[in-house]
């Protein structure tokens, strides 16, 4: 029922042509450089330590590696992540 | 995201929370609403910041999970509030000083005259006060324009008045009018301004009355402006027309009439003199007067010397809650100084000194012939008395118009 529902949307977003992070809340992440990380949609945080990050997304989560990872900013959907990263990682 | 300025206003605190999954914390925080940012890990804690209206609920919330919260940093304005009230009286005299500042920066201190020339500075002074401007006013008081439509009005001889207020100063500038000479245009005789022996006479026009060598009195006419027409020696009459007398007409009289005038002055001087002489010796003090107190800045209170002699600089404040002066005064010793003089000294300085009393009352344009010196006083008198004769050559003419009117009655 769930995945139908998904496949609509992702068709529909598909048809009109509008982002998907908005229609069907995909984890949007935009990095700048190798020290600026914004990640939205994200639903909390795992695990976090200066050298790794967790982010639980939508599905599955997010690890981000890194060294002296800092989060600068929080939000309920939002957040800043500073320091070296080394490496983003997609797991399910 | 952050606004800098109104974590500022509402204050931030910094913690350290401590605790195994410290995660749980932050997504729970995040879930109701409450903003953290600058989250590090340190060791085995976790630092970030809280707003100060957030961290109640966070408290509260790490309690309730078995966490440790310290407050590592308060930062903003709530926390200042100790600050202030411990330095109550700095804030305090800051707030005075600009009260004071705003007060007294009110009222007028100076007021400057520029640009006149003839008309006197004080005179401008007093009739802006009387509409007014005048030191120790206070600027709500007067109107910039209304005070110099009334000055302008009241002295008819400027043409243009500004005020400018440049802080506590008043700047009046003024431009005067260019008055037309006073000329004497219609008819009029030459007169002598002293008694004389007339030495030269030219006339311009008019008749001339005197000639060289006459004595003439202060007041004669020396060239009338009353022309008789002489008959042309030159015309042979005509018998044939009736003789009559030509009608006499009357011109401004001009020319040029010298004369030689005579001035006796008198001047006399001590041949024992005692004199007061400054002795080069001088102290300094210096005061400042208010209306409650005068205080002695400089110096010492008593007077130093016998004899003194003082100078007194003086400069004023009118201030609307009283007079303030700033003295400074100088204290020059004087020396009793006896002198005698030779009389060929003592006749010196009475001559001058009667020389000195002529200059005030001869003429500016006179050329001296002679001077003769003569003691009037007997050698055995103490002062030496002497009389000073100058002869001068000098231009004695001066307008005086002639009274049509009379002449016709």
């Amino acid at each position: 029922m769930e995945k139908k529902k998904d496949s609509i949307r992702y068709a529909m977003a598909e048809l009109l042509d509008i982002p998907k992070d908005l229609v069907l809340d995909l984890p949007k992440v935009t990095i700048i450089g190798r020290d600026e990380l914004y990640i939205e949609n994200h639903r909390g945080i795992i695990e976090y330590s200066l050298t790794r990050l967790r982010v639980n997304l939508s599905r599955g989560f997010l690890e981000v590696e890194g060294n002296n990872l800092e989060i600068k900013a929080l939000m309920a959907d939002e957040m800043k992540v500073t320091g070296e990263v080394l490496g983003i990682k997609y797991i399910d | 995201m952050s606004n800098k300025l109104f974590d500022q206003v509402g204050g931030t605190i910094k913690v350290a929370l401590k605790g195994k999954n410290p995660e749980k914390i932050i997504n729970m925080a995040i879930s109701r609403g409450i903003y953290i940012w600058d989250i590090k890990k340190k060791g085995d804690s976790l630092d970030f910041r809280v707003r100060n209206s957030g961290f109640k609920a966070l408290k509260a919330i790490s309690e309730q999970n078995g966490f440790d919260l310290d407050i590592t940093e308060k930062r903003g304005l709530p926390f200042y509030r100790n600050l202030f009230q411990r330095r109550l009286g700095f804030f305090a005299g800051a707030l005075i000083f600009i009260i004071a500042l705003y007060i007294m920066s009110s009222f007028i201190w100076f007021i400057d005259v520029k640009g006149n020339k003839n008309v006197a500075t004080s005179k401008i002074l007093l009739t802006a006060a009387k509409h007014g401007v005048y030191q120790g006013a206070a600027k709500w008081n007067f109107s910039r324009n209304e005070v110099e439509e009334a000055i302008l009005r009241d002295m008819s001889e400027l043409s243009y008045v500004r005020l400018d207020i440049k802080g506590v100063k008043a700047e009046i500038e003024v431009v005067e009018k260019i008055l037309p000479r006073k000329d004497i245009t219609g008819p009029c005789h030459l007169v002598a301004t002293r008694d004389g022996v007339i030495d030269k006479v030219l006339v311009l026009d008019g008749q001339a009355s005197v000639k060289p060598g006459d004595v003439v009195q202060k007041g004669d006419i020396l060239i009338s402006g009353i022309v008789f027409p002489e008959k042309s020696p030159y015309i042979i009459p005509d018998p044939e027309q009736e003789e009559t007398e030509p009608e006499p007409y009357t011109v401004r009289a001009r020319g040029q009439v010298t004369a030689r005038v005579w001035y006796e002055g008198y001047g006399e001087c001590r041949l024992h003199e005692e004199k007061l002489v400054l002795s080069g010796r001088e102290l300094n003090k210096i005061y400042i007067e208010t209306p409650w107190k005068t205080f002695l800045i400089k110096g010492k209170k008593d007077k130093p010397y016998p004899i003194y002699q003082q100078t007194l600089k003086k400069k004023e404040i009118n201030t609307p809650i009283g007079k303030f002066c700033f003295n400074s005064l100088i204290i020059k010793e004087k020396v009793k100084q006896v002198k005698d003089l030779s009389e060929k000294e003592a006749v010196k300085i009475a001559r001058e000194k009667a020389m000195a009393s002529l200059e005030k009352v001869m003429g500016k344009e006179c050329k001296i012939n002679e001077t003769r010196v003569d003691i009037l006083s007997r050698p055995s008198d103490p002062i030496l008395r002497v009389k000073v004769s100058v002869e001068t050559t000098e231009d004695i003419v001066t307008a005086q118009p002639i009274n049509t009117f009379r002449n016709s009655n």
